[in-house]
Parts: structure tokens; C-alpha cells; sequence
């Protein structure tokens, strides 16, 4: 009898060579293109723009002491803070209505259809079509309002940029949210039914914290790609240079010190920001996990 | 009993309601996109004049604007360039993301268990901080080697890596043993387990992930601006871009807006043909528990 597999504590060579050959060149490929630039950052962060003299502290100092530092991060709290509360709440009611209220299935697969597509286009595309939306005030045409003399963009770039990076997000979790929805057992809403519990108690009791993993997946990869999101879109809003209105956020502010041949700006703020990036993620993680163990 | 037709009128009432709000968002989804539909067939001189308008269908349709976005603006050779690292990327990544998330999930041994770890916290790298870095780093092996199609379609691969290996992972342990351990006895290798055993069962969420792999590295923009130098290696995004720069000055916005809907046509041609894949987002929600 050979042994079964899953108690075996080592490798057979079969298994030796699978993992040498698949596993390990794309391991290896990630820790060059992904961990080495970040590590380059982190010790390049200590020293002078020359990359030869150690300056200790003294690039965070200058950095955290200056006051431009902090108005791009402002930003980009605010676009995280509003897209987050936009994007769970949009795409959780959407899903819930068009799986609840049975629609037919036609009109169904309709909608779905239509709120996946901003998904699938270029982020040039939304933002330039978007930007051009604004700039020729196709805004005042329908709304009767007038353009602010300094164009809508610039007068009001938060909560366009939140508007344009969520309504290009919501279709991707709404897909995932209709399916979770839809593999909720029906036997707990006929229970409840029987119990006497109306639409809005099944609601709070049955789907929404059913969705919890599913909330906790959008939340946390928000927050992964806001940085990217949010550099995109400003860099196709306002231009590419640092330019313009003066609106920037945390990307931006590290591109253009990397432009500006700053590097030991450049290489402080990119480590700021990604532990920025990953405290707020895995605390957000952290806590909508707790949440979902509480409920069990 | 009365009860029951009140309670059904306010549900009538309230799937209106919500109904109205439904279709409000889709006609927020489709208005830009018709709206630049109709300007990318309007002559360039009356779009100017008449402002945006945006009532306006074009009464008088200007195909020359594709013709010229598509013949002076290189749009022939941006896509060519693009469908080569997407194809690229695609390639590379179902290799990767496959086998590795069959070993993280079905290999127990005691150091699985620290590269399940590493992927998972992977997953929370912003790379976009890290281009420049890495732009540098690829430079100094060989100058102009960020300049190379090949160079980005795996960079596009390597950085999936961990969104992938995530959501595989979970349906690669759902696998039962028993067809494994069935197999092993029949003499069967490792490869042949997994070519013949793992991938099947996984092939649609490959077929989703390779989608949505196609369709990210199509559109993406800021590693394609740093890395492409040589105007005849740019992708879609950033050729666009430098149009765009371009054909403003001369106020030809006819152009500008075909080539946004040339550049659009094959990603949603593509979606067309594999919605359901893509709408079928059962295996993928599970994956994320």
C-alpha cells in the first residue's frame, strides 16, 4: 500500500520537481518585480538623493515637516472615505433589489449587463470622456446649473474624482454580491417568513450579514487600489505635469518627485504611503473579520 | 387576508421606487458613453460651434473621422502592440497563477505554509508606487529593457500574481483528494494530476481570471507611460493619451473621440461574447470566503 497523500510530511520528487519548475520561477519573478523595488525604497529612503551618503531620518523629517506633503493625503483619505461609503452602499442595494424584488429574468440579466460595462473600459477613456463631460459643461445643459469660472474639475475635484472611480466599480462587486445573495439558503427566509419577520428584519438578520466576506473583499480592495485609482484619474484630470489646478494626491506627489530627479522624496513617501496602505487594510480586514466570527 | 393585498401594494409601490433608481444609474452608465458615440460623428467645426450640444444626433454622420483617427493617428499599430502584451500577459499568467495555487493548496507541507502567507499579504503591495523603482532596476541590467513588449506583459502577469493565486486557491482546495489519491495509485504524475484533475475543475474560474486579465492589462496606463519610450511600441492607453495631447491643440475633436471608441470596440466586443463568463460570478464570490 503506498501512502495517502495528505499525511505525508514531505515531498515525493514528482512533487520536488513541480514545485521547482512552476512554483518557484514565478515565486522568484514576484520577489524581483514586487519585493525588490520596495525593499530598493526602503533603503534608499535613508539616504541622500545621491544614493551613496546615509542621511539616517533625515528624508521622513524633511518630508513629514513638509506642509504640500499633507494636503495630497488629505485627498486621498477624503476619495477613499466617500468611495468606500458610496461604492458598499450603491452596489449592496442594487444587488439586494434586483435579487429580491424577482424581476424578470430578462430586465435581470439586463441590468447586470449594463452596470458591468464601465468595468470593462480603459481608465483613459473614463476619465477623458468623463473629463470632457465636465469640461464642456454637459453638466449645466442638464441641471440648468452655470460652470464655475475655474471649470468643474478643478473647482470640485473630490467628489468627481469619488463619482467617476465608483461608477466604474460597482458593477464587478455587484456581480459578486448578487451571487453571494443568491447562494443564501432560501430555507432561512421561509423561517422567517413562518416567524413573522417582515422584508426589513430579514434584511438586517438574514442578508446583509450573510454578505459580510463579500463586503469585507470590496472594502479591503478599495482601499489596495485607491492609490493607483486615485493617480490615474488626476494625472488624466489635470493634466500630467504637476501643473494646473494644484490638485494632488499621494501618487501624484511620489511621480512627480521621482520627475523632478528628488529621489530621496520620492523613495520616503512611497514607503509612507504603503504602510499607510497596509495598516489601513489590515485593520479594516481585522475588523470586519471580528465581526463576521461574532456572529457565528 | 386584508393584510396581505396592503402589504403586496406597498411592496408594488416600493419595487417602483426602486426601479426608478435601477434605471437612473443605467442611464448614467450609458449616457457618457452615447454621448461620445455621437460626437466622434460629428464634424469637428459644428461641435465647436454648437458647443457640445448634446440633444443633438449628428445630422449629418462624419465617417472620416475613424478614418483619419485610424490612418494618421497610428491607432493600427497601438492596437497591434496592445493585443501583443495582452495575449502575452494572459499566457503568462494562467501559467503561473494555475500551478501555483495548485501547489498552495494542495501540498501540506511545513514551508507551504509560509509562501500561502507571503502571496496573501502580496496581495496588499500597491505597485503603482513601485514603478519607477522598478523601471530603474530593470535599466540598470540592460539599458532599455523597460522599452520591450515582452518586459511589460510580464510584469502585467507577475503583479497578478496574488489577486489570482487568492481567489484560486479556494477552489483548488475544494477539490476532493479522493480523485488525487485515485490517480497516484494509477501511477499518475504530477503533471498529469494537474493537467488532467485539477485544471478541469477550475476551468471556468481560469476562463473568468483570464478575462479580467485581458481586459486590466488592456486598459492600463501608468506602467505602460513610464516603461514605453519608442512610439511604435506604445500600447492603446498611452498612444491615446499622446493623441489626445495632440489633436487638442488643433481643437479636432472628432478624432479625439473615435479613437476613444476605436480603442473601446474590442474590449467590448470580447464582453459581448464572454458575458456569461463574467455574469457568472457564483464561482468567484465563493472563492472570496
Amino acid at each position: 500500500m503506498r501512502k495517502s497523500t495528505n499525511i505525508l510530511s514531505r515531498p515525493t520528487k514528482g512533487q520536488w520537481g513541480f514545485m521547482l519548475l512552476f512554483g518557484l520561477p514565478p515565486f522568484l519573478l514576484f520577489v524581483f518585480i514586487t519585493v525588490v523595488p520596495m525593499i530598493r525604497s526602503v533603503i534608499y529612503s535613508f539616504y541622500a538623493g545621491d544614493g551613496v551618503t546615509w542621511v539616517g531620518f533625515n528624508n521622513y523629517a524633511a518630508l513629514l515637516s513638509d506642509p504640500n506633503f499633507y494636503a495630497p493625503m488629505l485627498n486621498d483619505f477624503l476619495i477613499l472615505l466617500f468611495k468606500e461609503v458610496m461604492v458598499i452602499v450603491v452596489s449592496v442595494i442594487f444587488a439586494i433589489s434586483i435579487t429580491r424584488l424577482s424581476f424578470r429574468r430578462g430586465e435581470t440579466s439586463f441590468l447586470r449587463f449594463i452596470y458591468y460595462i464601465p468595468n470593462i473600459l480603459s481608465v483613459v477613456v473614463i476619465a477623458k470622456v468623463w473629463k470632457y463631460f465636465f469640461d464642456f459643461d454637459l453638466v449645466s445643459q442638464i441641471f440648468g446649473t452655470t460652470m464655475p469660472s475655474n471649470g468643474w474639475i478643478n473647482t470640485y475635484p473630490v467628489p468627481i474624482i469619488t463619482f467617476v472611480a465608483s461608477w466604474c466599480g460597482i458593477g464587478m462587486f455587484m456581480i459578486i454580491l448578487i451571487a453571494a445573495i443568491n447562494n443564501i439558503s432560501k430555507e432561512l427566509y421561509e423561517a422567517a417568513d413562518l416567524d413573522g419577520a417582515n422584508q426589513f428584519r430579514q434584511l438586517f438578520s438574514i442578508t446583509l450579514p450573510a454578505l459580510l466576506p463579500q463586503m469585507r473583499y470590496m472594502a479591503v480592495s478599495i482601499v489596495i487600489s485607491i492609490v493607483a485609482s486615485n493617480t490615474n484619474f488626476v494625472k488624466l484630470f489635470m493634466g500630467d505635469s504637476s501643473g494646473g489646478s494644484g490638485f494632488t494626491v499621494m501618487g501624484v506627489y511620489e511621480y512627480n518627485a521621482f520627475e523632478r530627479m528628488q529621489y530621496e522624496t520620492a523613495y520616503a513617501a512611497a514607503v509612507i504611503i504603503m504602510v499607510i496602505v497596509f495598516a489601513i487594510s489590515y485593520l479594516l480586514n481585522t475588523l470586519i473579520r471580528d465581526k463576521e466570527e461574532n456572529q457565528l | 387576508m386584508t393584510n396581505r393585498i396592503k402589504q403586496s401594494t406597498g411592496t408594488i409601490i416600493m419595487r417602483w421606487v426602486i426601479r426608478i433608481f435601477l434605471y437612473a444609474w443605467v442611464i448614467t452608465v450609458i449616457f457618457p458613453l452615447f454621448w461620445m458615440l455621437a460626437t466622434s460623428l460629428k464634424d469637428s467645426k459644428v461641435f465647436m460651434q454648437g458647443g457640445a450640444n448634446i440633444w443633438n444626433w449628428p445630422d449629418k454622420i462624419f465617417l472620416i473621422n475613424y478614418i483619419k483617427a485610424w490612418a494618421e493617428a497610428n491607432m493600427g499599430q497601438y492596437m497591434l502592440n496592445t493585443l501583443m502584451v495582452v495575449v502575452m500577459t494572459v499566457i503568462f499568467y494562467t501559467i503561473m497563477v494555475t500551478t501555483t495555487s495548485y501547489i498552495l493548496a494542495k501540498y501540506n507541507f511545513k514551508f507551504i505554509k509560509f509562501f500561502r502567507g507571503f502571496y496573501f499579504v502580496a496581495m496588499m503591495i500597491p505597485t503603482v508606487l513601485l514603478i519607477y523603482q522598478l523601471y530603474f532596476q530593470l535599466n540598470s541590467i540592460v539599458g532599455g529593457l523597460t522599452d520591450n513588449l515582452i518586459v511589460l506583459a510580464l510584469v502585467y502577469a507577475v503583479q497578478g500574481i496574488p489577486a489570482g493565486v487568492f481567489l484560486l486557491t479556494a477552489f483548488v482546495s475544494g477539490i476532493d483528494k479522493s480523485f488525487m489519491e485515485a490517480a497516484k495509485i494509477d501511477g499518475a504524475g504530477e503533471w498529469c494530476i494537474f493537467s488532467r484533475i485539477i485544471i478541469p475543475f477550475i476551468l471556468p474560474v481560469v476562463l473568468f481570471l483570464g478575462l479580467t486579465q485581458f481586459m486590466g492589462s488592456w486598459n492600463e496606463y501608468l506602467t505602460a507611460l513610464t516603461f514605453l519610450d519608442s512610439d511604435t511600441k506604445l500600447t492603446l492607453s498611452v498612444g491615446i493619451q499622446r493623441l489626445i495631447t495632440k489633436f487638442t491643440y488643433e481643437s479636432d475633436y472628432g478624432i479625439i473621440f473615435s479613437s476613444l471608441v476605436i480603442s473601446l470596440l474590442p474590449i467590448l466586443l470580447l464582453y459581448a461574447m464572454f458575458q456569461k463568463v463574467i455574469q457568472n460570478g457564483t464561482d468567484i464570490s465563493d472563492g472570496i470566503k
